[in-house]
């Protein structure tokens, strides 16, 4: 039976050259797409591991202040912010904070073991404001950040590139050049840079004495709008002259931060929808005209006892030959990505969305057949070959 | 004979009405989306309001310094230093323009907060680009020597500030805290626009930090006019010579300069491809094959149906081979159908494409865009018609022609 239809599609071998290449291509396209998306997804599966809603980023610009000046600038607001009844929580950070645009990376060595975590300088009530969960130990305090050796806080990504097995509390690496940091605490996510992004190494270190922060985190009573920014702004810029500071809701900036991954992914879909849409309009055609030229070949096919069945068979047993044909050589192509490592994607995404384009393949010819098969099908062996 | 083909052609694209119909949804989608995609880079790379003479000028908007071994660099936009003290003293240009990039202020209404965009600008900036004023006029000079706090606002910020189409001259904005007096309104810029896209327009003297400082890496850029496009090759030696004569103080520790003037389109394909290199043949170069390529799936559709079809005509192929007509008469006749198909898709696609866009232009979904079908978009889309008709009709037209009379007449196959 197989070897019948391969018999069959090769005598129309110049046709079916046309068909092989345009599914052949439409694999290729869905699995461009399906890879896109699927990889996206299972990032945004992942759990975020801390809390944006209500929060407000407060960026200051210290313009032509001394360094002094700006040590000094930073009491004042710690003690300032504590006066307003719609500040739940604040927090001092660096720049590089959830959905913002910066990123930092550090070198960090433990015996002959290599990092490069994501590191972080904050202050110890980040941990609070932005509600990220410690699995083991604690977030660093008061008490640990006056000790000789700094503490740091690490994800379960970097303890694992460090320490493997072993427990990490305690442990003492070099963190920041020569100097060496010691593990207090562990956490398991903190995806600053947004949903769609990957999980990486990370660390959180404590401050140096002498270090000046450039931005202030808020968790706002809930409902706390624009009122209270202008208040606040006006306040700090008579507090200490000479400061510039700027308002973003974390909100605002996760927003968009989607934005920027949404926009293409749904872009991607209905334009490859199109296409394929497009193909299958052209695949119907081209199997409806196909039928219509092999009467003659249908009618002698039931006149010599071919059931109904058996000739819709043939006629999508034809397509289902061809189109795995196409998917044979789509995947031959598609199977190189994970093996050359190209875009340096989990293999599993790869593989996925083979598998996943091989299903919208087989759908899509399925669908198309069907009704010109069944048109075959029911077509009177008489009528069939009248027209021989 | 043309007039023959054409009626032939019309009558079959009449005879059956759903190959006409898959024939013409790939067609006009295809088109649809490769004429949107045109009149985006024609209004991204051809120079647009307010960077009109953008044929004429080149920008330095990127400086990187290294140190000596080339493990370490930086890159960010050009100081004011550099800008005022060496490319603004260049000899070539007829004029130089120094903005800032990248600054934002904050201003209340009520209870709304705004976040707008900013740039600080000097004098020259209102003569590189032509801003159309829909209020007042730009700041000059004397209020940059004054220290004087005035803006000029877009004519967004003023609706969204003062109130829709409220007369906003004269009138004070607060912004980050301090007041500026309007003296201009212009026409929105759209987003992409790289030199001139902002809410607001405020003199550089304003600038709260030390802008003044020396070093060379800052958040400005340059726009330098040149009188005319020929003067770039000696614009550009006369801007490497002075910047190869910089002698940055030894004790830096990134002691290398690179600094370029660039062109519109160097500029766009540096940033598109991520690359230090020239890449502007690479840009383009994955610009028209992305084309190319999207439009190959729907060529071969149309090939394929095509093809599939050629068993409804035999009989007329049959009948015209037998009265004498050559291989190329009816490859020529059936390319002129394909063509004509495609022409009736395009003009489909143009329609959707100019409803797409109109529909762009006013969600405001990409701010500030006003993007337009033009006479130089028609001619690529009516390009990209022909290109496509080629495509999907050489193939099936030589099979056609090259049936055999008896095969033909008889209504077999080939």
């Amino acid at each position: 039976m197989i070897k019948h239809l391969f018999k069959l599609i090769w005598n129309q071998k110049r046709k079916n050259a046309g068909l092989l290449f345009e599914l052949f291509f439409s694999f290729l396209v869905l699995f461009a797409v399906l890879t896109f998306i699927i990889y996206n997804l299972a990032r945004y599966q992942e759990p975020l591991g801390f809390n944006y809603e209500n929060v407000w980023q407060l960026d200051l610009s210290w313009n032509t202040l001394t360094g002094e000046e700006q040590f000094a600038a930073q009491e004042l607001f710690q003690e300032h912010l504590k006066n307003y009844p719609e500040i739940e929580k604040f927090s001092f950070a660096n720049r590089n904070t959830p959905y913002g645009n910066s990123m930092h990376i550090n070198s960090a060595n433990y015996g002959e073991k290599r990092a490069s975590p994501h590191t972080f300088v904050v202050d110890e009530d980040f941990q609070s404001l932005y509600e990220i969960e410690v699995t083991e130990g604690s977030w660093f305090n008061r008490a640990d950040m006056a000790a000789a050796i700094r503490p740091v806080v690490i994800n379960e990504i970097l303890k694992d590139e460090l320490f493997g097995d072993e427990p990490a509390l305690g442990k003492e690496f070099q963190a920041m050049g020569e100097d060496y940091a010691r593990v207090v605490g562990v956490y398991q996510n903190y995806k600053y840079e947004g949903e769609f992004s990957e999980a990486t190494a990370q660390m959180f270190l404590s401050p140096l004495e002498d270090h000046v922060f450039s931005t202030i985190l808020l968790r706002l009573k809930p409902g706390t709008g624009a009122n209270f920014e202008e208040k606040l702004l006006k306040d700090i810029s008579q507090l200490v002259k000479g400061v510039t500071a700027s308002v973003d809701y974390v909100d605002d900036n996760r927003k968009n931060k989607l934005l920027a991954v949404w926009l293409p992914m749904v872009i991607f879909l209905v334009i490859s929808s199109f296409l394929i849409f497009n193909v299958a309009l052209g695949l119907f055609g081209v199997l409806w005209q196909n039928i219509n030229i092999r009467k003659a070949e249908i009618g002698v096919r039931r006149a010599v006892g071919a059931t109904q069945t058996n000739i819709g068979w043939q006629f999508i047993g034809e397509v289902v030959v061809l189109s795995t044909l196409a998917v044979v050589l789509g995947t031959f192509f598609a199977i190189q990505f994970p093996l050359l490592g190209v875009f340096g994607l989990p293999v599993w995404v790869y593989l996925a969305a083979i598998v996943a384009a091989i299903l919208v393949i087989y759908l899509l010819v399925a669908l198309c057949a069907f009704f010109p098969s069944r048109q075959a099908a029911q077509l009177h062996p008489a009528i069939a070959l009248h027209e021989e | 004979m043309l007039k023959n083909y054409l009626k032939i052609a019309w009558k079959v694209l009449g005879r059956n009405k759903f190959f006409t119909f898959v024939s013409l949804f790939g067609i006009s989608f295809t088109l649809a989306v490769l004429l949107i995609v045109a009149t985006m880079m024609d209004d991204l790379l051809n120079p647009k309001y307010p960077e009109k003479k953008g044929r004429r000028t080149l920008v330095v908007n990127e400086v990187t310094m290294r140190d000596k071994d080339r493990t370490s660099m930086s890159r960010s936009g050009a100081s004011f230093h550099f800008l005022d003290h060496y490319v603004k003293q260049l000899k070539t240009p007829e004029l130089v323009a120094i903005n800032s990039n990248g600054n934002t202020a904050t201003a209340f209404v009520g209870d709304k907060k705004l976040a707008l965009d900013l740039r600080y600008t000097c004098e020259n900036y209102w003569k590189v680009f032509d801003f159309e004023f829909l209020e007042g006029k730009p700041f000059g000079r004397t209020e940059l020597d004054n220290n004087a706090h005035v803006a000029v606002i877009s004519e967004d910020t003023r609706d969204q500030y003062f109130g829709l189409d409220t007369e906003a001259l004269g009138k004070t904005i607060i912004l980050n805290g301090i007041s500026y007096q309007v003296i201009g309104v212009v026409k929105n810029v759209p987003f992409f626009r790289g030199s001139t896209a902002a809410d607001l327009y405020l003199p550089y003297s304003t600038v709260p930090w030390d802008y003044r400082r020396t070093g060379f890496l800052g958040g400005f850029e340059g726009s330098v006019l040149a009188h005319s496009r020929s003067d770039f090759s000696a614009l550009k030696a006369e801007f490497n010579d002075m910047v190869s004569r910089i002698d940055v103080p030894e004790d830096e520790y990134l002691q290398l300069l690179e600094v370029e003037a660039k062109t519109l389109l160097e500029h766009i394909s540096s940033e598109v491809t991520a690359s230090d290199k020239n890449s502007v043949g690479l840009f383009l170069g994955v610009l028209i094959g992305g084309m190319f390529l999207f439009m190959l799936l729907p060529a071969v559709n149309l090939i394929n149906l095509n093809t599939s079809r050629i068993m409804e005509r035999a009989s007329e192929i049959g009948v015209r081979k037998a009265f004498g007509a050559t291989s190329s008469n009816l490859t020529i006749q059936f390319l002129v159908e394909n063509i004509l198909l495609t022409l009736i898709g395009g003009a489909v696609g143009l329609g959707l494409a100019f409803i797409v866009i109109q529909f762009l232009n006013q969600s405001g979904w990409i701010p500030h865009a006003q993007f337009r079908v033009n006479f130089v978009v028609f001619l690529v889309g009516l390009l990209f018609c022909l290109i496509f008709g080629l495509l999907s009709g050489v193939l099936p037209a030589r099979r056609m022609s090259k049936m055999k009379i008896v095969n033909a007449i008889k209504g077999g196959e080939s």
